[in-house]
């Protein structure tokens, strides 16, 4: 009898598993829509900071910027990861990737800074006891906006101009497909403009208002936060491909067990009724 | 006429024309531009963009942003916009955006560490992990 009433309630339980899994499977692929969305309007957007940013250093070759050069700090990792769970080895492979890395080029934690953007990224660096440039967790919304992280980048950007951190790297996750995602490694800092951004651009003689150096010292800003947005969306884009697909299989597995529980109960309940009929049988030969 | 194209990373935000512009920038000061300008480039950390409608005022506070003006189109490229009929209204609207949204995102720190918490509880309830 008890046997029977604790599959039962398991029958229950796998059954709401079942259906809050499809139901976040649903919202998971909608977002993903909406995510890729986002990245293909936001792409033309950061290309027109870049070829601005690259305009304004074509103007003048006595620019300067500290961002624009190497610096001797140690060096820092910039990992993102998502706020929440539910999303199979998303996170997961991103850390034991960054583990790895970390292993084979440092043999202390004090030889690099850390920040990080998610919840998930922030306590994985908390059990890592990493040095943090980020006291709090930096979450990652589903829509995102530059306030959001405003704090990690302008952190990042100021200690790398003041030399205490040096090379800044950002590690997280790209979406290739719904069922690929690719872990990626980008250098944020010093910034480097590649070589085809350098040929795209404008051919106007424009003036820059109020000063060249004042424009690119706001342009460091932008171009850093813009980069940062898109890598986040990609990162994002990617987090809902990944649950989208985790979902899937939790709500195929929670129908495979729901229906191996029925066959338990349905066990069970054909043995209470052998054991009571025998009773049965038992108790009326005894009385003949 | 002035063509105004301003992005967000939303897309397009704003669109509209004008007869003068007036970029003002908090740290650095403001300059005006009008029709047959000459090409320029500026950036705002925070301020605004005043332009006229139908001879009405309007300001379009900006955050990270930058404007550049060639052949009579500007076209801005922001990371937020707030809209307001005087700088202040403008301005404050989008201190206030962020303000909120802040706040917002502290009080998801804390919600998120409980909601953990009850997945882990409703997993172990399920018995998953044994048949």
């Amino acid at each position: 009898m008890a046997e029977k009433k604790q599959i039962k309630e398991r029958i229950q339980a796998t059954n709401k598993t079942y259906q809050i899994t499809s139901a976040m499977n649903m919202v998971s692929t909608s977002k993903l829509r909406r995510s890729e969305k986002n990245l293909k309007t936001f792409r033309p957007i950061s290309d027109e900071i870049i070829k601005i940013m690259s305009s304004l250093l074509a103007s003048s070759e006595e620019l300067s910027h500290k961002a624009l050069m190497e610096s001797k700090g140690k060096p820092c990792y910039i990992i993102i990861a998502s706020d929440r769970g539910l999303i199979g080895s998303y996170n997961n492979a991103l850390f034991k990737f960054f583990d790895e890395y970390i292993k084979s080029h440092h043999s202390s934690n004090d030889e690099f800074m850390v920040a990080t953007i998610g919840f998930k990224a922030f306590m994985y660096a908390k059990k890592r006891k990493f040095n943090l440039i980020n006291k709090e967790s930096t979450n990652i919304r589903d829509d995102i906006l530059f306030t959001d992280f405003e704090e990690v980048s302008q952190n990042v950007l100021s200690m790398y101009m003041g030399g205490e951190i040096g090379k800044t790297t950002v590690f997280y996750t790209t979406y290739v497909n719904t069922l690929k995602n690719t872990i990626t490694r980008d250098h944020l800092l010093p910034i480097h403009i590649r070589e085809r951004d350098k040929e795209n651009i404008y051919k106007t003689d424009f003036s820059y208002e109020p000063g060249k150096e004042k424009v690119l010292d706001s342009m460091v800003n932008m171009y850093i936060n813009y980069s940062l947005y898109r890598i986040l969306l990609e990162a994002k884009t990617s987090e809902h491909a990944a649950r989208m697909n985790a979902m899937k299989n939790a709500k195929d597995n929670a129908k495979e067990i729901e229906e191996r529980l029925t066959l338990l109960y349905n066990h069970a309940r054909q043995n209470q009724i052998t054991t009571e009929l025998i009773d049965i049988i038992n108790g009326s030969n005894a009385v003949e | 006429m002035i063509k105004i194209t301003l992005y967000t990373p939303k897309g397009i935000e704003y669109e509209g024309e004008s007869n003068s512009l007036v970029i003002m920038d908090q740290s650095t000061g403001s300059f005006g531009v009008l029709e047959n300008h000459i090409p320029v480039i500026s950036t705002i950390s925070r301020g605004y963009i005043m332009v006229k409608e139908n001879e009405k005022e309007l300001y379009l506070a900006v955050e990270g942003a930058v404007f550049k003006f060639e052949n009579n189109t500007a076209s801005i490229v922001s990371e937020t916009l707030a809209k307001g009929n005087s700088k202040e209204e403008a301005i404050n609207a989008l201190i206030e955006s962020n303000r909120i949204r802040k706040e917002q995102n502290k009080e998801r720190n804390v919600e998120l560490a409980l909601a953990e918490n009850e997945l882990k509880k409703q997993i172990k309830k399920t018995g998953a992990g044994h048949l």
